[in-house]
């Protein structure tokens, strides 16, 4: 069965943009999709149908056979959410107390909650900086706390928004790193971005949005020369007629 | 959110942190009107109190007085205007207006529970986690037919994590305008409205925005209780509350 499956999706905000026309969308358990678009595409909008913090006026978006609209709290559990600002997404005190958050919501038991927070903090590197103030941490670091926060609640599918942003290089890196880790550990991941550069080697499929609309999709090889058409800018090595390189050089 | 607000959560070990959170929010409840019925004798007892328990909860106190500089006008407006208006024997004439004796005690002894209601207060939100003011407040209300608890209790628990961001925004909005010389303005109707608007609107979405992080995470009226056990050293805590609020409120029966 398809991870996520979007049948003509439209959405309309109040004051009546219509910011997603009949998206239609299906993406494998396991896989990893960058979604291109430039700034007001309807990225955003998009991503926040896939947990239900939108509802769709037309159309259903559903996560392995269960309809978001109809059991909201299990999508927001199947679907971690990565915001593009990362000071709006951490709510907790402290870092330990951020990652909690969402295990405590889910009414887990409390030895439960300290296994998982013990794991997921081990796992983005933030093991001896459980009782800092998240505001102390840095930009990379917030993002990892972030991620560990989605992690505690065992997510099936991890949607980044703009995950690059306000990062320095070695911030994107371990950010970068981290995902890759997710998709081997078979999470399947949505990335939105306008910066192919940084992710589109490591990716499965490539999903071109303008708009509103989906314009293209396939293969990222098979869309990359089409994308300057839409507003995004082609990776520079392939502008200069070579292959575009991995982000990581290991 | 930079630096340690006023109203905020400051995470700790110590005596006050480790408080039962219910018997914490029943004193702070028993304290408030004691202190507003109190004379200085119960005043000066329980200020004696504050300091020696709390003087080593580890609060930043210096970030807390800053936060709050301007309530140091409500103070003082309160002050001048029960110092000259009670009618009494002046003690001070300068010009017009007359502070009369009884009118100074009034307004010192106003200000003085004022400030004590207040420091309470901050104390128990200091060092009292979002949680655990909800699970409380929950407990508060559950024997109250019609009360919906757990629904209220998402509620003071959304109020709790708001508080702090609108003053941490009032403080951003403050300067991104000394950034441009707002301060070259003397007409104050002016700075107010071009305070106020622009602030209001960043609450607003700020306060959306929070709303969809906490829905992100499944944030609902249910979840893990907090793990909550009253000790025996909590009911001594109780104990010693209750016995400064009648020594606070005893003047009320024995005159
Ligand atoms: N709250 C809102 N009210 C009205 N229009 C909005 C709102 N949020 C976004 N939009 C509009 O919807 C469109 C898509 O926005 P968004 O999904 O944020 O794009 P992206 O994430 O690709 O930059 C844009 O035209 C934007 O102006
Ligand atoms: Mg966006």
């Amino acid at each position: 069965m398809n991870m996520i499956e979007v049948v003509d999706l439209c959405y309309r905000f109040a004051d009546g943009t219509q910011a997603l026309t009949e998206i239609n969308m299906t993406v494998e358990r396991g896989e990893f999709v960058v979604m291109a678009g430039p700034n007001g595409s309807g990225k955003t909008t998009f991503f926040r149908h896939l947990n239900g913090l939108l509802s769709p006026a037309r159309g259903t978006v559903t996560i392995d056979g269960v309809d978001v609209q109809h059991d909201p709290v299990l999508a927001r559990q199947r679907v971690g959410m990565v915001f593009q600002d990362v000071d709006m997404q951490i709510v907790g005190e402290t870092v330990y107390d951020d990652v909690i958050f969402g295990p405590e919501n889910l009414g887990l038991g409390r030895n439960e909650i300290e296994r998982r927070a013990n794991d997921v903090l081990i796992m983005v590197g933030l093991s001896d900086q459980r009782d800092r103030h998240p505001h102390q941490l840095s930009q990379g670091e917030k993002r990892r706390l972030a991620i560990a926060g989605i992690l505690a609640m065992q997510p099936d599918v991890i949607v980044f928004d703009e995950p690059f942003t306000h990062l320095d290089d070695s911030g994107v890196c371990i950010v970068l790193e981290q995902m890759l880790k997710l998709h081997h550990g078979g999470i399947t991941l949505l990335v939105a971005t306008h910066d192919l550069e940084k992710v589109i080697c490591y990716a499965d499929r490539l999903v071109l949005i303008n708009a509103g609309r989906i314009v293209e999709d396939g293969l990222p090889k098979m869309i990359l020369p089409k994308v300057e058409k839409y507003g995004v800018r082609m990776p520079c090595a392939l502008r200069m007629g070579k292959e575009v390189w991995p982000w990581l050089a290991h | 959110m930079a630096g340690a607000l006023a109203f905020c959560f400051q995470p700790g070990e110590s005596a006050l942190h480790r408080f039962d959170p219910r018997l914490k929010t029943v004193s702070l409840l028993l304290l408030s009107p004691s202190i507003m019925a109190s004379l200085p004798a119960g005043l000066a007892v329980f200020s004696f109190a504050l300091v020696a328990f709390t003087g080593r909860a580890g609060l930043d106190w210096k970030a807390a007085v800053y936060n709050l500089r301007y309530f140091g006008f409500l103070l003082a407006a309160v002050f001048l205007s029960r110092a000259i208006f009670t009618p009494g024997k002046p003690v001070l004439v300068l010009g017009p207006v007359a502070f009369t004796d009884l009118g100074v005690f009034s307004g010192a002894l106003f200000c003085w529970r004022l400030i004590l209601v207040t420091t309470t207060g901050l104390i128990y939100a200091a060092t009292t986690h979002s949680r655990e003011i909800r699970a409380a407040v929950e407990w508060l209300l559950s024997p109250v037919p019609w009360i919906p608890e757990k629904r209220v209790g998402v509620m003071v628990g959304l109020v709790v994590r708001l508080i702090p961001m609108i003053l941490d925004q009032a403080g951003k909005t403050i300067s991104a305008q000394k950034a441009r010389c707002v301060e070259c303005r003397k007409n104050p109707y002016y700075r107010l409205t071009h305070f106020a608007l622009p602030m209001l609107r960043q609450i607003i979405k700020r306060a959306d925005q929070l709303a969809l992080a906490l829905a992100a995470r499944c944030y609902n009226e249910s979840g893990t209780p907090p793990a909550m056990i009253i000790r025996p050293v909590d009911w001594w805590g109780a104990g010693a509350v209750l016995v400064l609020c009648l020594i606070m409120i005893r003047a009320v029966f024995i005159p």
